[in-house]
């Protein structure tokens, strides 16, 4: 396969080249030496063409990302290095990328030329969604300063992948764990370290001053005050995908609503030392952590949300896919091998879409096991809220309502089932969750 | 890296490329002219004829580190830093010792752990060498008759003997002193000639023998050869010393060359009898595959071949421009002509639930209708079973609505607006005859934000309500 092909330039240079030097040929103009100069210049340029395409075809490309946290700037760089001697003019560069990504600084390409022995870096920035995104490689094509010849397009680079993870509201975890102590939401009915009072006791060798009850001593009785243990709870939280996860603005989906909850919740829920655990289960994913007491719980689920392929695992079709949904018994199975005991509190994040509820549904036989199973339920349409003017609001919302309801019949179905269900909005927080979540702890 | 679109095989360096390097390289090498190579018929240790120096370079090899010489200066910076023995043989220099070459030597003597030196010279070129290191001995040049003597060899190391001379010169001294001393004459009419001195300048041994044919392969190849070899391999040992670490340094560097071609083409027989015939084979073989050699007369053939035939028949200018006209046509089809176009870049998307009608409720507005009107009906009936408990089809919704804030005019008037149009648009009555669905639609938004503003509702913005809507159809037990 030739590496350089003509443009259809080329074709009229070289019939204007051509007819010069025939009529030079022939002694009606002396317009051969013209001529030969426009064969030579293409053959020059072919000659070059060829060589800097092997150049580019060899260059060095070294590719990097900065940033990590949804929301923020992900600036991806590529190197491009030509160590020949040939000057590479001029290349057509265009980067590749997921297209549910947005640029938020630099062009997703444009016309470089690279010196002999030079670089030349090429920038841009995305802002950053929850998720594995693969960016790269760069596209390539090279021309002549003519423009008579076009190289094939090559990939420049390798490609990057950026693992970009949920944002955590550390107010809401503060005004969580504030909430929860004033309202003791974690009795154990057991003596032992906590905030709440639980009993009074004589006094034994070793026990703090600070705990003596001064009420009993000014009667001459030397006591201390008992607090209540805290519990740590098994939380195991579910993830349910499918393509309506990806519905809505740019950062602005049920998807990365409800990572920043379950981020938010689990960072809460760690630094209560609960044990918790994490499973994504879409159409072309059912992956789960292991379970995992405080900080370590926390890192492994904050993990499983930064490998979301939105390609792979989100918007994956085929037969496959409809199978690894339609599974029910098959999800039933993962989670008991996946969960060290029974009595586990599950709470279940889901776009309210029928293939994702009717795998919910299947997940009934696990309240046997002493499961209690709650259900969060995201209207996907609602995300199309955002960004639309007062009047639109109404507008959409009219159009839309018909297939909220069917989201609200949904959630009767799992009610009745036996699974709590409560509908989440995106104007939801965690608090909302975790005001659902503290009575079953 | 690898070409896309790659169908079969990948090429990377396309022929026609190939070929323009070959036609560039084919250039080059004729832009830089003839080839030159140069054979050095003297004592030069690459020579393996009879007056060259490579038996002695072999054998010295068997015990030695052995380097030729083809720059001093290069040397001086090889052995730096230098923690070895070195002796320097110069064996019958042909051209002068430059000042750079002088202080290259200088500077080995200095820096070495020892420096000694071996000159078997019959001509003066070597007395520089002997000069620039303070030594006391020169050459004289001239050449004692008869030109075959023998000399008697008898060295401070032990070694004596007689070797064979050819055209050796007498050794001087310049200043007598104790450091000097002769260790070789010849017997010429009975007077005894010094053709040999051993010297200890500075620390510095040196050798000198008037004469460099006793190194030469003639005679070391020959059944004279041992006892010169056997004095020679007697004073490299005791140069280098018992320190270890001895490197030889080969003159190889003050020698004249020759072209063979150059020589065989002036025939001068006696400098091709000294030269080396695979040595002028091989130049003979470079020098006719060279472009220099072929391609100007080549061209030259071509160029008088057109220019007679155009000469000999002017039609012939047609035939070269239809012969021109056919090669390019076999030559450009093959060219793959392709489309210029730019490379498409990626197209950034939002998905949404209802993204067409979103994009064209932001692009163009939405054309509401009788439907959305109902819509409309159910979700603020809805709203308000759920906060007030009574229904648009309640008589007692305006009081209600009074009680939570709303006047009553107004909770009348759009109680009365909402129930008529639901009436007609769900086909109880037939008045009025015409509506506007839109603007009908348009306006009981409006109320109807106003009504629910109180309730802490809104349908205009994000709100709520659709919380609010849920609790009132499970309340409702229905949706």
């Amino acid at each position: 396969m030739e590496v350089v092909r003509a443009t259809r330039r080329l074709l009229a240079l070289l019939l204007v080249g051509g007819l010069l030097i025939s009529l030079d040929v022939v002694g009606v103009a002396r317009t051969g030496a013209l001529g030969m100069a426009i064969v030579i210049s293409i053959l020059a340029l072919r000659v070059y063409t060829s060589l800097a395409q092997t150049a580019l075809a060899t260059c060095r490309v070294r590719g990097s990302y900065k940033g990590f946290i949804e929301g923020g700037d992900v600036d991806v760089e590529y190197e491009v290095c030509n160590d020949s001697i040939i000057p590479i003019a001029f290349v057509e560069l265009s980067l590749s990328y997921p297209q549910h990504l947005r640029l938020s600084r630099g062009s997703r390409g444009g016309l470089i030329a690279i010196p002999p022995r030079g670089c030349i870096e090429y920038r841009v920035s995305f802002k950053g969604r929850v998720g594995l995104h693969r960016i790269g490689p760069l596209r390539a094509v090279l021309r002549d300063p003519l423009g008579l010849y076009r190289g094939v397009e090559l990939n420049l680079g390798h490609v990057i992948e950026v693992r970009v993870r949920p944002r955590v509201s550390e107010r809401l975890v503060r005004a969580l764990l504030q909430a929860s102590r004033a309202t003791g939401v974690s009795r154990s009915r057991r003596p032992g370290e906590g905030v709440e009072f639980y009993s009074v006791r004589d006094y034994r060798q070793g026990d703090e001053l600070r705990r003596v009850y001064w009420k009993a001593l000014a009667r001459g009785k030397l006591a201390v005050k008992e607090f209540e243990s805290e519990t740590s709870a098994y939380i195991l939280f579910i993830l349910a995908l499918d393509e309506t996860t990806l519905y809505g603005p740019y950062l602005e989906t049920p998807l990365e609503h409800a990572s920043r909850i379950l981020a938010t919740v689990a960072d809460y829920a760690s630094r209560r030392g609960d044990i918790i655990a994490l499973l994504i289960m879409g159409p072309g994913v059912l992956e789960g952590t292991r379970f995992r007491r405080g900080r370590r719980g926390y890192v492994e689920v904050l993990n499983l949300l930064t490998s979301i392929d939105y390609e792979k695992h989100v918007l994956r079709t085929g037969p496959e896919a409809k199978a690894m949904m339609g599974d029910g018994a098959r999800i039933v199975k993962y989670i008991k091998s996946m969960c060290p005991r029974e009595r586990i509190n599950v709470i279940i994040l889901t776009p309210a879409s029928e293939k994702t509820i009717n795998v919910i549904k299947n997940l009934s036989p696990l309240r046997s096991m002493g499961f209690s199973l709650n259900t969060f339920i995201l209207i996907p349409q609602l995300y199309g809220l955002t960004k639309l003017s007062p009047f639109e609001i109404a507008v959409y919302r009219l159009k839309v309502y018909n297939d909220i309801k069917r989201a609200y019949d949904k959630a009767r179905e799992l009610r009745s089932n036996g699974i709590r269900t409560v509908i989440v909005t995106p104007w939801e927080t965690p608090s909302r969750i975790m005001a659902t979540l503290n009575p079953i702890r | 890296m690898r070409v896309r679109e790659s169908r079969g095989k990948e090429v990377l360096v396309p022929g026609l490329l190939l070929l323009a390097l070959a036609v560039i390289g084919l250039v080059a090498l004729l832009e830089k002219g003839p080839l030159h190579i140069l054979t050095a018929p003297g004592a030069y240790p690459g020579n393996n004829g009879p007056l060259g120096t490579s038996i002695l370079y072999q054998k010295l090899r068997e015990n030695y580190t052995v380097i030729p010489v083809t720059s001093w200066s290069y040397i001086r910076q090889t052995l730096n830093p230098c923690n070895l023995s070195v002796v320097a043989i110069i064996v019958s220099p042909e051209t002068s010792y430059t000042d750079e070459d002088l202080e290259s030597i200088n500077y080995l003597k200095g820096s070495c752990r020892k420096f000694s030196l071996l000159i078997a010279d019959e001509g003066v070129e070597s007395n520089r060498v002997l000069e620039s290191i303070g030594s006391k001995v020169r050459i004289s040049g001239a050449i004692l008759q008869p030109y075959t003597l023998v000399a008697n060899l008898s060295t401070p190391w032990g070694w004596s003997g007689r070797v064979l001379l050819d055209k050796a010169s007498r050794v001087n001294v310049v200043q007598p002193s104790g450091d000097v001393m002769p260790i070789g004459f010849v017997e010429i009419l009975a007077t005894s000639v010094e053709v040999a001195y051993y010297e200890k300048v500075n620390g510095v041994e040196v050798v000198v023998v008037g004469d460099g044919s006793m190194f030469l392969n003639q005679v070391l190849d020959s059944n004279i050869g041992e006892y010169p070899l056997s004095f020679i391999r007697s004073t490299v040992s005791h140069l280098c010393g018992e320190l270890g670490n001895c490197v030889v340094l080969m003159e190889a560097s003050k020698y004249m060359g020759f072209d063979p071609v150059e020589v065989l083409r002036s025939g001068d027989k006696r400098v091709l009898g000294l030269l080396n015939m695979i040595d002028l084979v091989l130049s003979l073989i470079a020098r006719l595959v060279h472009p220099s050699t072929w391609l100007p007369p080549l061209l030259n053939i071509v160029n008088h071949s057109i220019r007679s035939l155009i000469e000999l028949n002017p039609y012939f200018k047609g035939l070269i421009i239809v012969v021109g006209a056919i090669i390019v046509m076999l030559v450009v089809p093959r060219e793959r002509r392709v489309k210029d176009s730019m490379l498409e870049d990626v197209a950034e998307i939002d998905w949404y639930g209802f993204g067409e009608f979103r994009r064209h409720l932001v692009s163009h507005g939405a054309k509401l209708t009788k439907q959305d009107f109902i819509t409309l009906y159910d979700m603020v009936n809805t709203i308000l079973r759920s906060t007030t408990g009574s229904t648009l089809e309640d008589p007692q919704l305006p009081s209600v609505l009074e009680a939570i804030g709303v006047s009553r005019g107004e909770a009348e008037a759009f109680r009365g607006f909402m129930v008529k149009y639901y009436r007609r648009a769900t086909g109880k009555t037939l008045w009025p005859p015409l509506v506007m669905w839109g603007r009908i639609t348009r306006k009981a938004i409006m109320m109807c934000e106003k009504i629910l503003e109180p309730l802490g509702a809104s349908i205009t913005r994000p709100s709520k309500l659709e919380l609010i809507a849920e609790r009132g159809l499970r309340s409702s037990g229905g949706s």
